[in-house]
């Protein structure tokens, strides 16, 4: 993973970071002040992407994409206090179009083969270590099983918490709902996983 | 635990109350959240494990391989060149024009197998125009041409006898009619 970029480094507390002045330079056209706001919010965005199509050359792929249609968009932004969730919602978005988009193409039949094994093989072709590549596979799938009772809504609003630790008011924009119905949603998936993994605290170990 | 203290305790659905929006709890359950040990060590439990996955799923995600960088764009001098060399072109093109003064465009030259079709359906058309306006053979040319009375009246029918006695079926549908 030494090839990875690490734009972590630009979230040093030493340094002076302030989104809300680089949304309003990046509105007025300010292409370095976009990339700054890029190199902190990359790395988040990427793998809040990655959560959802467990494949590097998607997320590498969908992340651009949000961060073009970001700066294309970057007007209509009328706080610049939301720049983070706004880039989620369009993250957000970006994902069910590629899942809408791989569901046309399963139909279609352009898809032949087994998405997992395809997107196991591009895990194998980025991950240095065999045990490091089988933890991730084991992890990602024991996470699947947690979520496989909840309904795409559910789902999606559990993730935005404890995934991606967004707070309820960075749900709301994310999730373009309201905070009730943010909360009933999230709500709704806690009973559930709760309920799933109470006899089963095994999971949680394992997770 | 008795039974009382039991139904103190905070259910399921309270405890994923409570992390949602504490706020949302009634203020005795919040008040026994807060001094229940056993309440607040399963709701903290539950918490940290959610939290943990989170924290988790970041290890275990890779990180990005490039940084994110706007595609170049074309100089605005660029476009701001553009009008300005379409101008020079069409001013060249219409110099040109003008200074050459190019020969009017005549039609191409007949090929000489069309020109061949051209003449014979000439004589063609001409022989059919003879033919209508000189219907009769030669032979009877001449009888033709005798003076014929005018036949342009119309109520004079086809019949030549007619001029001597009139036809009765003007009479017969007169009478049919009446």
């Amino acid at each position: 993973m030494s090839e990875a970029y690490s734009a972590d480094s630009t979230k040093d507390p030493g340094k002076t970071f302030q989104p809300d002045q680089l949304v309003e330079q990046a509105q007025g056209g300010d292409h370095l002040a976009f990339h700054r706001l890029a190199d902190y919010y990359q790395p988040e965005i990427f793998r809040m992407i990655y959560y959802r199509t467990r494949s590097r050359m998607d997320a590498e792929d969908l992340t651009q994409d949000v961060f073009l249609r970001a700066y294309k968009h970057i007007g209509r932004l009328e706080a610049p206090g939301l720049f983070r969730s706004w880039l989620y919602r369009i993250a957000v978005n970006r994902v069910r179009d590629h899942y809408r988009r791989q569901k046309i193409k399963s139909l279609v039949g352009w898809v032949s083969v087994d998405e997992e094994t395809f997107q196991e093989s591009e895990e194998m072709a980025v991950a240095p270590e065999a045990e490091e590549r089988m933890d991730r596979k084991d992890f990602w799938m024991r996470v699947e099983k947690m979520l496989d009772c909840l309904s795409a809504k559910e789902r999606e609003a559990f993730m935005l918490r404890f995934l991606d630790q967004l707070s309820i008011k960075e749900m709301t924009t994310a999730m373009k709902k309201s905070e009730s119905t943010v909360k009933t949603h999230l709500y709704r998936a806690l009973n559930k996983i709760k309920a799933a993994v109470a006899d089963t605290d095994a999971l949680w170990e394992e997770i | 635990m008795n039974i009382s203290d039991a139904k103190q305790h905070m259910s399921s659905d309270e405890i994923a109350i409570a992390m949602v929006d504490r706020e949302a709890l009634t203020a005795d359950r919040r008040a026994h959240l807060r001094d229940c040990s056993i309440c607040s060590k399963q709701l903290a439990q539950f918490e940290d494990r959610l939290l943990g996955i989170g924290k988790a799923a970041r290890k275990m995600a890779p990180a990005p391989s490039r940084p994110f960088r706007l595609p170049q764009t074309r100089t605005r001098s660029h476009w701001q060149r553009k009008p300005v060399m379409a101008m020079g072109i069409a001013a060249v093109v219409l110099l040109a024009v003008v200074v050459w003064q190019p020969a009017p465009i005549s039609p191409p030259g007949i090929p000489s197998v069309a020109s061949f079709d051209a003449a014979e359906d000439q004589r063609l058309m001409e022989d059919i125009d003879a033919i209508v306006e000189n219907a009769l053979p030669e032979v009877y040319q001449e009888l033709a041409s005798f003076d014929m009375p005018d036949l342009t009246d119309d109520d004079i029918g086809d019949d030549p006898s007619d001029w001597i006695v009139p036809s009765l079926q003007e009479d017969e549908d007169d009478n049919f009619l009446s």
